[in-house]
Formats: C-alpha cells, sequence, structure tokens
C-alpha cells in the first residue's frame, strides 16, 4: 500500500490543528449538506492534489500523469489525502488549507504504466549545420479513481 | 407499453472494483547459438527469467528455442500482442523491457492531452446564463 | 455435437415448407449421456452411465495458464485449480467433467445478486428498463467482455496438432474448450459466417445480431467460474467477486429510456402520485425569441414543488426535454438512509428495509 501523500509537494494542513476543535465540527456539520445532496456519495467530485497539480475526478475517472510515478507497479492502491475541494451538484466545500482526510475517502490504484508515442525534438544552432535530434518518449502513468466517498 | 428500453452496454471499468493485470502472458524466444541471445541465455543460466516468474505469477511465461534474433512477445486481453525485437541488449535492458510492457494494457500509445480521463457525466453541470439571478443577468 | 448447420445467406432450407400440424411435447433422454434405467416409468433407476471424472488437482496445478488466470483472478487459497479448469471446459463427451451444474450456480447467483442490486438502487425503474439493465451487466456479451478482460484463452488446436507440435498437454487444462476436433478443423472463409442450429437460434433477423458459440462459451466460462467460487469459499467471497467484476462496470441507465409519450405518462404518474395540484409546464426564461437561435427553459411544476426542467430551441422541444427530465428524475430515484448512505441491500448483514419499494409502471 504505497501512499500518495509521500509524492504530495506540499504537506496538506490539518485544519483542526489551526483552527481548533469548533472548525472541525463545522466541517462536519458543512459535510452533511454534500452527503444528502451527492445521493450517497453518488454525484460528487473532488479536486486533489498530486505533486501539487491539481486534478478534477469523479469516481470512475483515469488520471492521466505525464511522468513514471515513483514507488509504484500496476495494481497498487494509492490514498489520496491532499484535497482542497470536495463538490456535489448544489454544494462545494472548499478549503485553501485542505480538507481534514477524516472526512472523505478518495482512492485509487495504479492501471497502467506505459509510455507516450515516440517522437523527435530537433536542435539548429545558428551558424554549425549540425542538427541534433533528441529522441523523446516519456512515461506515462494511469490512475483509477475507484473509491470517492464522504465518511 | 409506456417505456422502451434501448439496450446499451454495460462499460467495463478495470480497477474500479478490483484489477485485473492486462498482460496475461510473455513469449521469450530465443536462440541457443546466436551471439544476440545472448544475454538472454545468461538470464535463462543464471534463473532471472525464474524470479520474474515468480514475482509475477498473474502472468504466464513461456520460453521458445527458435533460430533468429531474440523477441519479447506479450499477450494482453481482449487479444491485443505486442512485440519487443531484443537483438545484442544487455540484460538489465532486457529484464526492464519485460517490466515494462508487462505493466501495459497493450493499447497504442497516445498522448491524451487533457489529466482526467472521464466516462462520466459533469456533477455540476453546464453553466447557464438563463439560470443567474435576474439583477446579475447579462442584458443587450 | 450438431452436424446440420443453417446458413444465414440460403435462409429457408429449399424443398421443404413449414405446414403447421398438431403436436405435443414429448420430453426425450439426451442420448449423449447413455442414462439407463430398469423400468422406464422408475425414475428412480435412471441413471447416466457415462463416464466422467474431475481432472486430479496436481495435474491442474502444472497447467501454467491456469495457475496464472487462478492469482490474475486473485482467487482465494481454497478455490481449487481442478475447479477453476473444470469451469473453462464445455465439451461434454471426452470423459472430463464439464461446466454445466457451474453454470448453472453461477447464472441463479449472478441474477440474484444483479437483480437484488437494481431492485434496492433503483426501486422506480419501469420493468422494461430492469430487464435491458440486468442485460446489460450479465448478459452474454457483457461476460464475454470480462472474459476477453480475464485473459481467458480458446482451445483451437486439435488433438493431431498437438501431438504433431508437441505441445504440453496441461496446456489445455487452462484453456477454454468448447469446440470439437471437426470444429478445429473445420475450413473458414473470411466473410462469410455459417451459423449452426444454436446460433441461428439466437438471430435477430432486424439486426442481424446473434451470439455466437465463442461468446456464449465465455459466458458460461465466466459464469461458472463464480459458480465455483461459491462451492469453495462461499457467499461472502462471491458477493465480493461479483460487486467487483459485475456491478462495478458503468450502467448508462439514462441512456436506456425510449418515451413514446412523455407528457402523458407524467399526467397519468402524477395522478397515480395522488399530486393535489394540477401539473403546469411554464415557460421559466428565453432568449433571442425573434431571432434564429432561439433559446427556451421550460419547467414542470406541480404547485410550488419544480419536478423537471428542460432547454430546447423551441417550445415543444424546452417542454419535451422538461417533461422527460421530470420523468428520468423520478424513475432513476436512488434512496439514501437516515446518515446519507446507500441503503442496504438484502444480503448485507443487519438488512433492514430502508428505501422503498417501487409502486408500479404507470400505463397510459
Amino acid at each position: 500500500m504505497a501512499n500518495a501523500s509521500a509524492t504530495n509537494a506540499t504537506k496538506s494542513v490539518n485544519p483542526t490543528s489551526s483552527n481548533g476543535i469548533t472548525s472541525l465540527k463545522k466541517q462536519v456539520d458543512d459535510m452533511k449538506y454534500l452527503k444528502y445532496d451527492s445521493n450517497g456519495s453518488n454525484s460528487l467530485y473532488a479536486i486533489l492534489r498530486l505533486h501539487n497539480i491539481p486534478y478534477l475526478v469523479t469516481k470512475g475517472d483515469k488520471i492521466i500523469l505525464p511522468t513514471r510515478m515513483k514507488g509504484v507497479k500496476v495494481g497498487d492502491q494509492l490514498t489520496f489525502n491532499n484535497v482542497t475541494t470536495i463538490g456535489s451538484p448544489n454544494f462545494i466545500f472548499n478549503s485553501e488549507n485542505g480538507v481534514n482526510p477524516d472526512l472523505f475517502e478518495i482512492k485509487g490504484s495504479v492501471v497502467e504504466i506505459t509510455k507516450e508515442p515516440y517522437y523527435e525534438v530537433y536542435r539548429k544552432k545558428q551558424r554549425c549545420r549540425r542538427l541534433k535530434t533528441i529522441p523523446v518518449q516519456n512515461y506515462q502513468t494511469i490512475l483509477m479513481i475507484n473509491e470517492l466517498k464522504l465518511n | 407499453m409506456p417505456v422502451k428500453p434501448i439496450f446499451k452496454p454495460s462499460l467495463l471499468r478495470n480497477g474500479l472494483g478490483t484489477y485485473v493485470q492486462p498482460c496475461h502472458k510473455v513469449t521469450i524466444q530465443y536462440c541457443n547459438w546466436g551471439g544476440s541471445s545472448k544475454s538472454i541465455r545468461d538470464l535463462l543460466s543464471t534463473g532471472s527469467i525464474n524470479k520474474f516468474a515468480s514475482e509475477n505469477l498473474n502472468i504466464f511465461v513461456e520460453v521458445v528455442k527458435k533460430s533468429g534474433h531474440p523477441v519479447l512477445k506479450f499477450d494482453y486481453s481482449h487479444d491485443k500482442q505486442d512485440s519487443v525485437e531484443v537483438r545484442n541488449k544487455t540484460t538489465t535492458e532486457v529484464l526492464k523491457l519485460l517490466s515494462d510492457y508487462s505493466q501495459r494494457s497493450g493499447n497504442e500509445l497516445f498522448k491524451y492531452n487533457h489529466k482526467v480521463l472521464s466516462n462520466n457525466e459533469s456533477v455540476r453541470g453546464v453553466w447557464s446564463p438563463m439560470h443567474e439571478h435576474k439583477g446579475h443577468r447579462f442584458k443587450i | 455435437m450438431l452436424s446440420r448447420s443453417f446458413n444465414i445467406l440460403r435462409g429457408k432450407p429449399w424443398g421443404f415448407s413449414l405446414v403447421p400440424v398438431r403436436t405435443y411435447q414429448v420430453s426425450r433422454n439426451d442420448e449423449s449421456l447413455k442414462t439407463e434405467y430398469d423400468d422406464i416409468t422408475n425414475y428412480g433407476s435412471y441413471k447416466n452411465t457415462i463416464f466422467t471424472h474431475r481432472l486430479p488437482e496436481s495435474t491442474a496445478q502444472q497447467s501454467p495458464p491456469l495457475v496464472a488466470l487462478h492469482f490474475r483472478l486473485n482467487l482465494p487459497k481454497t478455490y481449487q485449480f481442478s475447479t477453476l479448469s473444470q469451469a473453462l471446459n464445455m465439451i461434454k463427451y471426452e470423459g472430463l467433467a464439464n461446466n454445466y451444474g457451474l453454470n448453472t450456480l453461477g447464472k441463479t447467483l449472478l441474477s440474484y445478486y444483479v437483480s437484488e442490486y437494481l431492485l434496492v438502487r433503483y426501486p422506480r425503474l419501469p420493468m422494461p428498463i430492469h430487464n435491458a439493465a440486468v442485460d446489460s451487466l450479465m448478459g452474454v456479451e457483457s461476460l464475454y467482455e470480462l472474459g476477453k478482460a480475464w485473459g481467458i484463452q480458446v482451445d483451437t488446436t486439435s488433438k493431431l496438432d498437438k501431438k504433431l507440435s508437441l505441445e504440453s498437454e496441461f496446456l489445455q487444462y487452462g484453456r477454454l474448450r468448447f469446440l470439437s476436433d471437426q470444429d478445429k478443423n473445420q475450413f473458414t472463409e473470411e466473410g462469410i459466417i455459417e451459423l449452426n442450429l444454436q446460433e441461428a437460434r439466437t438471430l435477430n433477423p432486424n439486426t442481424n445480431h446473434f451470439i455466437s458459440r465463442e461468446h456464449d462459451a465465455y459466458a458460461s466460462a465466466v459464469r461458472s467460474i463464480i459458480g465455483g467460487l461459491y462451492t469453495h469459499c462461499g457467499e461472502t467471497v462471491t458477493k465480493k467477486f461479483i460487486d467487483d467484476h459485475i456491478l462495478s462496470r458503468k450502467l448508462l441507465l439514462e441512456n436506456m429510456f425510449q418515451f413514446s409519450q412523455p407528457t402523458r405518462e407524467l399526467a397519468r404518474l402524477c395522478e397515480k402520485l395522488n399530486f393535489k395540484e394540477p401539473l403546469q409546464i411554464r415557460l421559466m426564461a428565453e432568449t433571442g425569441r425573434l431571432s434564429s437561435h432561439a433559446i427556451y427553459v421550460a419547467g414542470v411544476f406541480v404547485g410550488t414543488e419544480k419536478l423537471g426542467e428542460g432547454v430546447g430551441s423551441s417550445l415543444n422541444e424546452a417542454k419535451t426535454r422538461a417533461v422527460v427530465n421530470s420523468l428520468m428524475s423520478y424513475y432513476l430515484y436512488t434512496p439514501i438512509n437516515e446518515e446519507g448512505n446507500p441503503v442496504k441491500l438484502p444480503s448485507d448483514t443487519d438488512y433492514k428495509l430502508e428505501g422503498i419499494i417501487g409502486d408500479g409502471d404507470v400505463a397510459i
């Protein structure tokens, strides 16, 4: 079980530690609206951060990373805990510092580690007849969101 | 009959409920004499292929002795196949190719120019100017 | 197997006309089972003397594709390899036990869990849509796709070819066996499909669609694997397996409705639900009525409650869309419990009825 938070550039800040217990209670209450509105976490989306890049996902979506994710292989389960926004059709819960990870459960699995199609980049320097050819074939990691629900 | 059904097949989402690795068979074809197959012969004699097979129990590894340059063939689900020629490759290169190709799905390589690939409808729907509050609507 | 074949290109066989004859159903023994009895009316003495045996576990363990399949599906250790091999065998005559019983068991389990899921999650789904949804989840085509995704392969080499190419005998035990040696050697021409009687029966003349033997065999293998899982590991494991592999598929329910008279249907529905106030369709917003690209937003109301709304480029379109949307929001309703979670299914532990029971379809 690899943890995706290890690869997050920014660490998610727990709002309870900064604002005290009342803030957490408020977050829990706010989540109730989302929970009922999303029809049992059926229509729910989240904006999660991976390497500090936001990805808007729903359940069953594939995240396509243009790199090879380190330390994972195909079939691994990831837990996402750096989430800035969770939304339902009528409500959005947004927190700049990150939503408390106890309030939701977002998981993904590594579905495929593959490559992008091969292409070449040409570099030409002035007053030099040589054309430098750089072969490019980057890795791609595909993650599938298989759990997105409110606790 | 008030409502008639239109049949729509359901979509397979591998990785949502559980994950079944698409690569199910690897065929390692090598020559017992040719110099280009040297690394494969080394891998076989040192037991690295055995190690690969025991680490990937969900893949059927077949070793075929055939004259010619060595080839790695990969069989994926939905009858997709891929093969890569490994003549004169070093043992580390061959092992890397083995693990790389066995983690693919067998689909054609493509670059998707968006971050997320989705089958689902947008949760919040499309923004509509008609549903703005009357006071904020754009007037011509 | 059935040697008679039926050619779709030819249609009706020549020199043979159908005359209605008064007939009655006669049950016949399956001769291939070599049933023996002391007396024809003494049903207790009926005994099938066809010799079948199960593949020894030690033999099954030596089949690499079978072991790989076992690990790929992440089956529990108690699931025997020989059962998995049996699930892939559809051939009745060659001495090895086939998957007939496992298939029946798997089919029953699948239809129970699938219909339970649909009935509890979508209690108001009309009957025809429910049936189509069941077919979409566990029909032959879906299960065929699943079998392909699991990497099951068909045994296509005949006994003679196996002997000649020195193929290991263990390989065949991990492959799907449904073709007889005669079928395997049959010459096929590209672009021409010859249907056997079984396939011809499933042929839809309007769409030219039929269920091929291969698709049927894959589906049967998938069902049998589920049946085998139930026999070896019990109900909870099977339920989890069906949840993971079948119910996790995306069901396109929103696209499965075809309404003939939506407005009338909605009116009947409101009547049935005993709404006090009349159904009204009102124009909520509009823009560019005099332009070439007008947009109207219509809403369906009962008193102050809005049932649905729709956007269209004409008043009629907006109205129809609004009506269809409100019908869909009724039919595709999913109940949730007091905590806001999806309601429990009857097969879950501590089940009590939290959702609703559908009121049945409306007639126009």
